[in-house]
């Protein structure tokens, strides 16, 4: 068997508020309300994916009693890195480690990529391909999007909410708790597999002179409002068809806590209700820390367990993306046993709740299109 | 109903019907999110007669940027 031993994280200490956002973008502050974002972690000049990535491992690493000569294999799971292809980012965090005999693979799916990365570091460890696994998330969202300050579009107001920092999990065979099960949903719609993605830099459209100038070389939403009112309906879709799969496959007949991180907290929401799954404990950091891609999962997790929420036995990771979803059951007989720490969160800021299950950030203005975030 | 005159005046009714008010920018006034730009979409392609899926994700930024593409589908893309 194999589970999660630790969690560690690194954050920068720069927070953009949303007013200053707002400014910065030219947008109302109510831009944001729908999202509840309060504030987004910003990078400073030397904070890379590696880097990044280097100082959550170190911190996971730490949580663990483990040292950096006891690691096998890192998966790196984040979705922007310090070049372009063909580098690799797993190599880049083990340098800027100084491990010397660490193998190394990323492993990419937007999002989805941190459950990938699980799943497959739990059957490494548990065909003792490796014994102890670190998935390392490490992300920096700011030079995919547009700087253009004061053109305002639709795009600008969501790709304000992605941030930066890192988070790894380690993985070994002598956890508390095991990967228990894994369920995975693709979209059956795969022409949409090219939203939110640069027009130009890749095969069919090179980057040029013209490219960049026009700007082909940052994310683009590229989407009709069919297909985003068709993706919303597949990811709650996906949710539907996976998490009875992972209930069944991990012989549980219900979940503790859930770490699921929306945009938009009431459509997932609603289908957590649905699938009788809502009363599990939740904690939400895209509101105070930004989208930090799928470091967001273990941050939910390592901040939980950190402040002593309650996460039960039955532990879930679901994902949500354009082409594909995913969700991760993690089971414990007693206590789940993680160890979390790291840099760069104040904690406080996610006071375990006593009553409540669920523990959002109170919405920073009042909500002029209907109930809370 | 082709002029792009006559398009906006008509897309501030139904904004405001819609919202309270109407303003140009939509997403960056805060007035619109996506959650609610898909419900608009489908109101404008019933209220202009559009075939489905006649709206960018883009177009639901500005008052502007709707009337443009909805005179384009109504045959007359040089409105503006």
């Amino acid at each position: 068997m194999a589970g999660i031993r630790s969690i560690g994280w690194w954050l920068p200490d720069e927070r953009r508020s949303v007013a200053q956002l707002a400014m910065r973008m030219q947008v109302a502050p109510e831009a944001f309300a729908k999202i509840g974002l309060l504030s987004v972690a910003v990078p400073g000049d030397g904070d890379h994916p590696s880097t990044m990535g280097a100082r959550a491992t170190h911190a996971a690493l730490n949580a663990a009693g483990l040292d950096i000569d006891d690691l096998d294999l890192l998966i790196f799971a984040g979705v922007t890195k310090d070049w372009p292809a063909p580098w690799v980012a797993a190599f880049g965090v083990l340098h800027e480690l100084g491990a010397t005999r660490a193998n190394g693979i990323d492993v990419s799916n937007r999002c989805a990529g941190i459950v990938d990365a699980l799943w497959l570091a739990k059957v490494l460890v548990e065909s003792r391909t490796h014994r102890v696994v670190a998935v390392c998330c490490a992300d920096r969202f700011d030079h995919v999007f547009s700087p253009c300050v004061g053109q305002a579009s639709f795009e600008r107001v969501t790709d304000a909410v992605y941030a930066a920092g890192a988070a790894t999990a380690i993985v070994t065979a002598d956890a508390a708790n095991r990967i228990a099960a894994f369920s995975s949903h693709t979209n059956p719609d795969l022409s949409i597999h090219h939203c939110m993605t640069p027009i130009a830099g890749g095969s069919r459209r090179p980057l040029d002179e013209a490219a960049v100038r026009d700007g082909l070389h940052f994310w683009h939403a590229q989407m009709s409002m069919r297909d985003v009112d068709y993706i919303a309906k597949y990811s709650a879709d996906a949710d539907r068809y996976n998490y009875p799969r992972l209930f069944h496959r991990a012989g549980i007949d219900g979940v503790d806590f859930v770490a699921c991180s929306p945009l938009y907290v009431e459509p997932q929401m609603a289908v957590l209700e649905e699938l009788r799954v809502a009363d599990a404990v939740q904690l939400f950091t895209i509101p105070r820390l930004g989208h930090i891609g799928p470091a967001d999962l273990l941050l939910i997790l390592g901040i939980g367990v950190a402040n002593g929420f309650n996460v039960g036995r039955r532990i879930v990771f679901s994902t949500r993306t354009p082409p594909y979803s995913n969700a991760l059951a993690i089971v414990s007989e007693s206590q789940h046993g993680i160890a979390a720490a790291g840099e760069g969160i104040d904690l406080s800021l996610w006071p375990a709740p006593r009553a409540a299950h669920v523990n959002r950030p109170e919405a920073p203005f009042e909500q002029p299109l209907g109930g809370p975030p | 109903m082709n002029t792009a005159a006559d398009i906006r005046s008509r897309l501030l009714v139904i904004v405001s019907e819609q919202y309270g008010r109407a303003e140009e920018e939509l997403i960056a006034s805060g007035l619109v999110d996506s959650l609610h730009a898909i419900a608009l979409a489908l109101k404008l392609e019933r209220e202009f007669d559009l075939p489905p899926n006649s709206f960018l994700l883009t177009d639901m930024r500005s008052i502007t940027a709707l009337t443009l593409r909805i005179a384009a589908a109504r045959g007359n893309p040089g409105a503006s």
